[in-house]
């Protein structure tokens, strides 16, 4: 017997939706909050521009500077999204960089996939060393891919 | 070396093909993959040498000649967008003939269809490929399916392997069994996990491929969001636990039988929403689907055309199978109560199970989540 149908498509995967709480669709975390200690040459990289930036549905940035330490720091961002309520990969792109005489320099980038703040690190803080002479390597331990010249304590 | 990429290496790829949209971690992707692609962040929409990283408004793609210990093969990884999904739940979507001549879901075929171009330049650029792995996660898996049928067609590559995570299904009966044959149903890696909603839609009659087996079947656990074992996190853990093929295989849970499916339909219990309600409700439309056609023999002939619905068909057929016989009108009961019973209507036995009836319940259902959906997308925005 030759059948041609077409039937209904998401009668049953709609019916799923109807679980989903508000709750389990709250305030993602775009990126964590962030310590990082910058140096060059093993000496702090004292008062220079830094650049946040993210990409979710839109691609956002901010900035800060180091201090006299080298230091720079930002707070956690959180961002909601009605594409949580569909089945879909969560995927944030985000990155560090630094302006260093005048020309931008990636030190970090990741592409973060679950909406926790500090999944970046396995739930660990989100503290790193870089030293902008070492070489970016890429890191799978927590999942995605992970691009740095930073180093973070295990 | 064996040609058949490792179910982690397969999920990496899957998982990791999402991050060639956003420029910051494209480069990342290209750095990750360098030892084993010849593609190049260079190579964005242009395809110089090698490869190919395509942008296109319903799917993402990359096409890349293998190099080191993949020389000699072909990655072609594939990622849908959430406008997909519009195609996915849209009730009054159709069928399309692939362009290998099958019955597919449009929207899956309109989206391969958009990257078709590149792909064709990308083959006929290749040289000295024997292997071509395509790859793909939930609608990207669906395109990926696409692509290997399309791909082992062209004839140009003698063996065409396809991994998929999660997903759905691409096209009817007919397609399943000739995308089975072309690519052999050894080179078709099927990962899901049982708790995973999307590879349950489309609902019959579209086939998975392979129509052959069960797939690599992952037993998962019930989560409070019902598609969190759909998310590609999940297929890594389960991949990298699970190992090889093999184990994959040899860990597959049992299916559903067909005498639990029945005792379901004929209980009348509480309804709950839950990935094993989807999952036992998919089966038992099946189910009574299959009974009314191999009883009765009543085909559905249907299409947009007409100003006829998805749901207006589905509704003839059903109150057509129920006017066949005793036998029959008891399942098609069974299953409309359980379907009302999800939206708070409870219909008692000796109903007259008219098309208006049975559309009215389908339609209840679509509307009421349709509501939920609207409310929720209001609440957080």
């Amino acid at each position: 017997m030759r059948i041609t149908v077409i039937i209904t498509l998401a009668l049953f995967f709609f019916s799923e939706v109807q679980s989903m709480s508000v709750f389990g669709v709250g305030k993602t975390c775009v990126f964590s909050a962030v310590k990082v200690h910058v140096t060059k040459n093993g000496q702090p990289l004292k008062n220079i521009q830094v650049i946040r930036r993210w990409e979710w549905n839109k691609l956002k940035e901010e900035t800060t500077a180091t201090d006299q330490n080298g230091v720079f720091e930002f707070p956690a961002i959180f961002e909601s999204s009605v594409s949580r309520l569909l089945p879909m990969e969560l995927v944030i792109a985000q990155g560090l960089y630094i302006i260093e005489n005048g020309e931008e320099k990636k030190i970090w980038s990741n592409s973060k996939r679950e909406p926790e703040e500090n999944a970046e690190f396995g739930g660990k803080p989100f503290e790193l060393n870089c030293e902008i002479t070492n070489e970016m390597k890429i890191y799978r331990d927590f999942g995605s891919i992970m691009r740095t010249l930073c180093t973070w304590e295990d | 070396m064996s040609s058949t990429l490792t179910p982690i290496y397969a999920a990496n790829l899957a998982a990791d093909v999402y991050n060639v949209k956003s420029a910051m971690t494209r480069e990342d992707f290209v750095e990750a993959y360098k030892a084993d692609m010849e593609i190049g962040d260079a190579n964005f929409s242009s395809g110089v040498t090698g490869g190919y990283i395509i942008k296109k408004p319903h799917v993402m793609a990359v096409f890349s000649a293998g190099k080191g210990k993949y020389k000699g093969q072909a990655f072609i990884a594939i990622k849908g967008t959430a406008s997909l999904y519009d195609a996915l739940t849209d009730l009054n979507a159709g069928v399309h003939s692939s362009h290998t001549g099958f019955s597919v879901h449009q929207g899956f075929y309109y989206a391969f269809d958009s990257i078709l171009f590149e792909l064709r330049k990308f083959l006929n650029g290749l040289k000295g490929i024997s292997v071509v792995h395509c790859v793909g996660h939930s609608l990207g898996g669906a395109i990926a399916t696409l692509a290997a049928d399309w791909i082992k067609a062209n004839g140009a590559v003698s063996t065409v392997k396809l991994y998929t995570f999660g997903s759905p299904r691409v096209g009817l009966e007919g397609f399943a069994a000739k995308c089975t044959s072309r690519l052999i149903a050894t080179n078709i890696y099927r990962a899901y996990h049982r708790t995973d909603p999307v590879p349950m839609v489309p609902t019959w009659p579209f086939y998975h491929v392979s129509n052959t087996d069960n797939g690599y079947l992952i037993d998962s656990p019930v989560s409070g969001i019902p598609w969190e074992y759909h998310l590609m996190k999940h297929y890594i853990k389960s991949t990298k636990s699970l190992g090889s093929w093999k184990n994959m295989a040899s860990n597959r849970p049992a299916n559903m039988m067909d005498s639990a499916v029945e005792s379901w339909l004929k209980s009348d219990s509480i309804m709950t929403y839950a990935t094993s309600t989807l999952e036992i409700l998919n089966a038992a439309f099946i189910y009574v689907i299959k009974k009314v056609i191999n009883l009765a023999g009543i085909a559905l002939v249907a299409g947009a055309a007409g100003g006829l619905t998805l749901m207006d068909h589905m509704a003839m057929f059903m109150a057509k199978a129920a006017k066949v016989s005793k036998d029959l009108s008891i399942w098609v009961f069974y299953l409309v109560r359980k379907m009302a019973a999800l939206i708070g209507i409870k219909i008692k036995e000796g109903v007259d199970l008219t098309v208006v009836f049975i559309r009215k319940i389908f339609m209840g259902m679509h509307r009421k989540i349709s509501e939920m959906i609207w409310r929720i997308g209001q609440e957080i925005s």
